[in-house]
Order: C-alpha cells, then sequence, then structure tokens
C-alpha cells in the first residue's frame, strides 16, 4: 500500500514538472538581461545608465514578457554564451548575431533586426569602396565577434587582421591609425559613424545579411516563443521603427521597419 | 461534545448500518472513479481532436504558404534571367504558369493559416499584412515583366530599369512577406505545442485521478469484504469478488489506454508533426536558396550578398563548420561519406536526400566558378538547364520524407483514436455493474437482520 501511494505521489510530480516553466524568462519578476557597454547607439552605460537601440527593444521585450523589473548587465562578445549558461543573465540583446555554431550553444529567439555588414574607415580614405579593397589593409579583428571572418574568410578578402577587446576600442585603433578599417553590423558602425563625425566615414557598401538575436538558455524554449510573440508585437505597433529612427536616422542609414524572419525555437 | 456527535454519525453502531455505510462509501468511490475515467477520455479525446484532426494539419498547411511566396518570386527571377530567349531551360511560359499556380495556392494557404492563427490579434495584423504586401508584390511583378519583355534583352543581367524594379519586388518579398508567412507557421506550431503539452499534462493528470479513486473503490471492497467474512464466517462473498475483480480491471484497463493516448500524442506531435513541418521548412528554405542562384546571376551589384544568404540557408538546411562556400562544399562532402550532419533541417538523414542534396551543391560550385571565371552565359545555361533537374530530384526526396511523416503522424493519431473506440458505449455499463454487484453481495446479508 505504501509503494502504491509513493508511486501516486511521484506519478503527480510528474505531471507538475511537465507543466511547470523551470527558469523560464516568461512571467519572471525581474529580468536581468546582458548589453553592450562600449556601442553608442546600440548598448552604450554613461554614468551608470544604459542607453540605445539595444536597450529599447530589452526594455520593451521584458515589459512584454510580464517583468516589473530590469537590470542590465554589461558584457562583452566573448562573454555572452558563458553568461546565458550560468544563468548569470537572463536574456542577451547585445548585438548578438545567430550564427549555426552558436544556435548549438544558446537558443535564439529573433532576430529582433537584420543588419548588413559595411566597413567603417577614416575619414581622408578614398580607396575603399566595397569589401575587396580591405585586401592588404589593416582590419580590426574584436575579440569574440565573427565580423572579421566574414571578410577574411567568408569572402576569402587578404586583410591583415589586428586584434581589439571590443568595437570601441576597435574604432580608438582606427582613429589613431593603427588599423584602416573596422567591418561589421552597419548598425553598430552607425553608432560610432555619428559619435566620431567628421573623423571616421561609413563606406555604404552591404555585403551580408546579419540576423541579430535575442538569446536565451538552451532549455527555455516556452521563453523563446515568449520573446517572438514581443518583437512581432514590437513591429506591429510601431515602437521598433521609432527606436530604429530614433537611433540609427541620423547616420544615413537605410533601415527595414517590418519584422524579421525568426528562426524558430526548436 | 460535537466530536462525540460527529464520530457516533461516521461510525455507525448496528451491524446492518455499517455495512450499508460501507457499501454506500464503495458506491460512492465507483461514482467517483466513473468520473475520474470520463474527464480522463474527454481530454485524450480532445487532445486526439485538436492535435490530430483541427490544429496539426492546419499548422502543416501554413507551411505552404512560405512555400508558395518564395517560389513565385524565384519563377520572376527565372523569367527576368532568360529575358528574349523563351525557351531557355523549362521556358518562360511554363515558369509563368507556375507563378499563377503557386498564386493561388498562396491564397489557399492564407486561407488555411487565418483559421489557426487568426484567433488573436497579433496573427489577424499578420495576415492582413500579408494580403496587402502580396498586392504590391504583384503589381511590382507585373510591372518588371512588361519592362523586361519590351527591353527584348538578351539571357543574363536584365537593363538596370528592370533590375531595379526587381530589387524592388524581391526585397517587398524576401524582406517583409516572407518573413511574416514564416513566423505564421512558427507561431502557429507554438500553438500547437502549448496545447499538446497542456493535452498531455491533463491526461496524465486524470490518470491519477483514476488512481485514487480506483485505489478507494479496492480498499472499501476488500474492507467490507473483511468485514462480512468476519462476521458472517464465510470465506469469501462471490458478488463482491466479482466486483473486485472487475474494478481492478477498469483502473488498469483505463490508466494504461490514458497512459498510451499520452504516449500516441506525444509521438504523433514528435515524431510525426515537429519532423513534418521542420522538413517542410527545410524544403521552403531550399527552394529559396535555389533562387539565390538565379539573383546571384541576375543582379550582379548584389552578388556578394546573395552568395551569402546561399550559404547561411545551405548552413541551416545540412550544417558543416565552414567559413565560406568552398570549405562548405568540401565539409558537407565528408559529411555525407561518414554519414555525419549533425545539425540543420537535413539532420539525421542519410541516403538518397543526402546524395541528391551533394548534386544540388556540386552544381552550385559549377555555377559559381563558371560566374566567377566571367563565362556568364554558361552559368545560365546550367542553371536553366541541368541544375533544374538535379534540383528537382533532392526537392522530391525531401517530398518523401515529408509525406514519410505525415503518415507516422497519421498512424500515431489513428492507433490512439482506435484505443478510445467503444469507451464512451463501455464506461457507464460497466461502473453500473459494480454498483449493482455491491448491492448483490451485501444484500442476503442485510436480510438476515430483518
Amino acid at each position: 500500500m505504501k509503494r502504491i501511494f509513493l508511486a501516486l505521489i511521484l506519478l503527480s510530480g510528474a505531471t507538475a514538472c511537465a507543466t511547470d516553466g523551470h527558469g523560464s524568462v516568461e512571467g519572471k519578476h525581474t529580468l536581468v538581461i546582458g548589453v553592450k557597454a562600449d556601442q553608442p547607439g546600440l548598448g552604450l552605460r554613461r554614468d551608470g545608465r544604459f542607453t540605445g537601440f539595444d536597450i529599447d527593444v530589452a526594455d520593451y521585450i521584458a515589459r512584454k514578457l510580464g517583468a516589473s523589473k530590469v537590470e542590465f548587465v554589461g558584457l562583452t562578445s566573448a562573454d555572452r554564451e558563458r553568461f546565458l549558461d550560468e544563468r548569470r543573465v537572463d536574456l542577451v540583446v547585445a548585438s548578438y548575431s545567430i550564427t549555426p555554431l552558436r544556435k548549438t550553444l544558446v537558443r535564439f529567439a529573433g532576430p529582433y533586426y537584420v543588419a548588413h555588414q559595411d566597413t567603417l574607415v577614416r575619414s581622408g580614405e578614398n580607396g575603399v569602396r566595397g569589401v575587396r579593397d580591405l585586401k592588404g589593409r589593416r582590419l580590426c579583428a574584436a575579440k569574440g565577434s565573427n565580423s572579421s571572418l566574414r571578410v577574411t574568410e567568408e569572402r576569402e578578402v587578404k586583410a591583415v587582421p589586428v586584434e581589439a577587446a571590443s568595437y570601441s576600442q576597435c574604432i580608438d585603433k582606427l582613429v589613431s591609425g593603427q588599423l584602416d578599417a573596422v567591418s561589421t553590423d552597419d548598425i553598430i558602425l552607425a553608432g560610432f559613424a555619428t559619435d566620431r563625425a567628421g573623423k571616421v566615414k561609413l563606406v555604404n557598401a552591404p555585403f551580408t545579411d546579419e540576423k541579430m538575436g535575442i538569446g536565451l538558455n538552451k532549455d527555455d524554449i516556452g521563453g523563446c516563443e515568449a520573446v517572438n510573440r514581443a518583437i512581432t508585437s514590437m513591429y506591429q505597433d510601431g515602437t521598433a521603427a521609432q527606436a530604429l529612427t530614433r537611433w540609427f536616422g541620423k547616420a544615413g542609414l537605410k533601415i527595414t521597419t517590418t519584422v524579421p524572419q525568426f528562426e524558430g525555437c526548436h | 461534545m460535537i466530536i462525540t456527535q460527529v464520530r457516533r454519525r461516521a461510525v455507525p453502531r448496528t451491524m446492518p448500518a455499517r455495512i450499508r455505510a460501507l457499501a454506500a462509501g464503495a458506491a460512492l468511490a465507483v461514482t467517483a472513479l466513473f468520473v475520474a475515467v470520463s474527464v480522463g477520455l474527454g481530454d485524450a479525446r480532445d487532445g486526439l481532436q485538436v492535435i490530430g484532426h483541427d490544429a496539426g494539419p492546419q499548422v502543416v498547411a501554413t507551411s505552404d504558404l512560405y512555400f508558395a511566396l518564395s517560389d513565385m518570386d524565384a519563377q520572376l527571377a527565372n523569367v527576368l534571367l532568360t529575358g528574349r530567349e523563351h525557351r531557355l531551360g523549362p521556358g518562360r511560359d511554363s515558369a509563368l504558369k507556375l507563378y499563377d499556380q503557386r498564386r493561388g495556392e498562396a491564397d489557399r494557404a492564407v486561407l488555411q493559416t487565418f483559421d489557426i492563427a487568426g484567433q488573436d490579434p497579433v496573427g489577424q495584423r499578420t495576415i492582413q499584412s500579408v494580403l496587402d504586401r502580396l498586392g504590391s508584390y504583384e503589381r511590382l511583378a507585373s510591372q518588371a515583366l512588361l519592362l523586361d519583355d519590351q527591353s527584348a534583352h538578351a539571357a543574363g543581367p536584365p537593363p538596370q530599369k528592370v533590375r531595379d524594379l526587381y530589387r524592388q519586388a524581391t526585397d517587398l518579398m524576401r524582406r517583409d512577406l516572407l518573413p511574416q508567412a514564416y513566423n505564421l507557421t512558427l507561431e502557429s506550431s507554438t500553438i500547437v505545442r502549448r496545447s499538446s503539452e497542456a493535452q498531455r499534462s491533463d491526461i496524465l493528470t486524470a490518470r491519477v485521478w483514476v488512481a485514487l479513486s480506483g485505489l478507494a473503490v479496492i480498499a472499501l471492497l476488500v474492507a467490507l469484504q473483511f468485514f462480512l467474512a468476519r462476521r458472517f464466517r464465510r470465506l469469501l462473498n462471490p458478488a463482491l469478488v466479482l466486483a473486485t475483480v472487475v474494478s481492478v480491471g477498469l483502473v488498469a484497463a483505463s490508466s494504461a489506454l490514458l497512459s498510451s493516448t499520452a504516449g500516441h500524442l506525444r509521438d504523433a506531435k514528435e515524431q510525426g508533426f515537429d519532423l513534418t513541418l521542420a522538413l517542410a521548412r527545410g524544403r521552403a528554405i531550399s527552394n529559396s536558396a535555389a533562387a539565390d542562384q538565379t539573383r546571384f546571376l541576375l543582379d550582379p551589384a548584389r552578388a556578394d550578398t546573395y552568395e551569402q544568404n546561399y550559404l547561411d540557408k545551405s548552413q541551416s538546411i545540412a550544417y558543416v563548420p565552414a567559413g565560406n562556400l568552398r570549405t562548405y562544399y568540401q565539409a558537407l562532402d565528408r559529411a555525407v561519406v561518414g554519414r555525419k550532419v549533425p545539425l540543420g533541417f537535413l539532420a539525421g538523414q542519410t541516403g538518397p536526400v543526402l546524395e541528391a542534396y551533394r548534386a544540388v551543391q556540386r552544381d552550385d560550385r559549377r555555377l559559381r566558378s563558371l560566374s566567377a571565371d566571367g563565362r556568364t552565359r554558361d552559368a545560365i545555361m546550367l542553371r536553366t538547364g541541368s541544375m533544374v533537374g538535379n534540383f528537382q530530384v533532392y526537392d522530391a526526396e525531401l517530398g518523401k520524407l515529408i509525406k514519410s511523416r505525415w503518415v507516422v503522424f497519421g498512424q500515431q493519431i489513428g492507433a490512439g483514436d482506435r484505443g478510445l473506440h467503444g469507451w464512451r458505449q463501455a464506461l457507464p455499463p460497466v461502473a453500473l455493474a459494480i454498483v449493482l454487484l455491491i448491492l448483490l453481495g451485501i444484500r442476503p446479508r442485510l436480510s438476515e437482520y430483518r
């Protein structure tokens, strides 16, 4: 008799687990969101406050998920997978492009925007019209980012990689002449171009589609679906178009204001 | 004071009253068991209806929307690329006919989609927007076709004016329409996933209630049996024994039924539905990757982007670590030989479909190398010639796989339906029989007190 009751308790426990959204971002009161802290226009920390397109997106999604409090954590490209895996952050909204390899490590909602890789050079530079002109030039390779590989490996353009810890360091090195070009998502470059107007310029020759996704823990399928729903609303109610114009309108970037094709949560 | 009163009522003093109380308790427990089994059967039936007959098939139909739209743009690109050489490849007329056919399929798929995703305002807005944009797309497409026809250019990139119109059309399709269509299918499958999980958990909860109430029935019947045996010095009461046996049978059979229905639902979802949908998405993505090859030839200024799109789609179909198309072909060859495609829509597949996909990629390699050597004309002949056939072979293999997964889905749902067959009719008489057997068992004993 005792054994049967034990079995029954186990049974009811098992069914409870099946519906319990264990550790999902859906319905959490406080959401901890990893963002970039050094990318003007996307995620920038000044005087302890974060601002930028990624921040606006993160705020909107957190609200749609039902969170009453949002905490932002600054992180670099190299931190993203680890922070999600260790559950130090619930979401990553940090110019995080979706790649097949990263899909094996984290779960991606979105993309919330499809950016295009472009190139930033010093204002006086006239010899770079497209990606192929980067041959022989010194190209920034930011740690943890795959953008420079899009040039040197995918397009097989023989640029000389120069390492940097982050994109803001790339820009510093570009301005000071330690390297010749920075190639990555146009919306990352647009922020820097506005920030350092007169010193650097955008080449305006896009050559890829970059899917900027929202990273979640690998186990959170339900949360991923909920984030996708939030992104759809963000485009439908005009919030996305507003935020895009606010942050990238000035840089003369051609922005897309319709919802991107999602990767799917499975 | 109150407690003793309650106790007095709870434990009757006279013998007939005690027998009656135990029997009534048992009959009550049988009623509870009847309700629990009925609820479980209802949940099981609902689950099979929603997943197996309503939402499931509809979602699969919505995936046709993406395919149809994507192929409209592919056919448009084909016509523009061949220009005045109407008989190149499958020919202008057949491409235009296919365009119209896909347009009709898209319309029908929108209707299917509306049934499931149109139930909330977000889905409704998406569908409305798909219909609006489809109208705009068709206007641009017909303008491009007209202008292309007037320019009467040789096969290859059409004049700039046509290219500009096509850019507008294909951007509208690829950046606006296709994403919304794809997201609709994803959202519909989210609805199915969530409802299938809720239904499975309902069924398993019902199973717990069946077990609990069944246990109560059996415990009370055994108690009654013991009580009568001790009082009346008879070893067994045949009617009560029979009631117990029937109850045990009912509990065992209904628990097993609920477990197996939950199992069929899970297998239908995971082995049938999910894989059908993933492969259907893979088929649609494959088709749009093939169109990227045509666009690559059609609009040289954007060739880099179209090539990157093609690599990106190829990686999502069959992922092998590679940084560019050249290394992708090699890595794919190795993976197919070693029968190891770890990720992507073709993950876990072996045999003909992988071989066919490899042939498609081999063609792509030739296409790009011809184009890199400046042999654009040969590249166009290849794209509109033998490549079409090879792609059709691959597409047919995918079609076979999708069909076989859909058969699995049907089998699981069918098995679930068959399992439930007859229960609705059989349950009430069985429950009634148990109650009657209990009455039959205690009646002779009670009459001894008259």
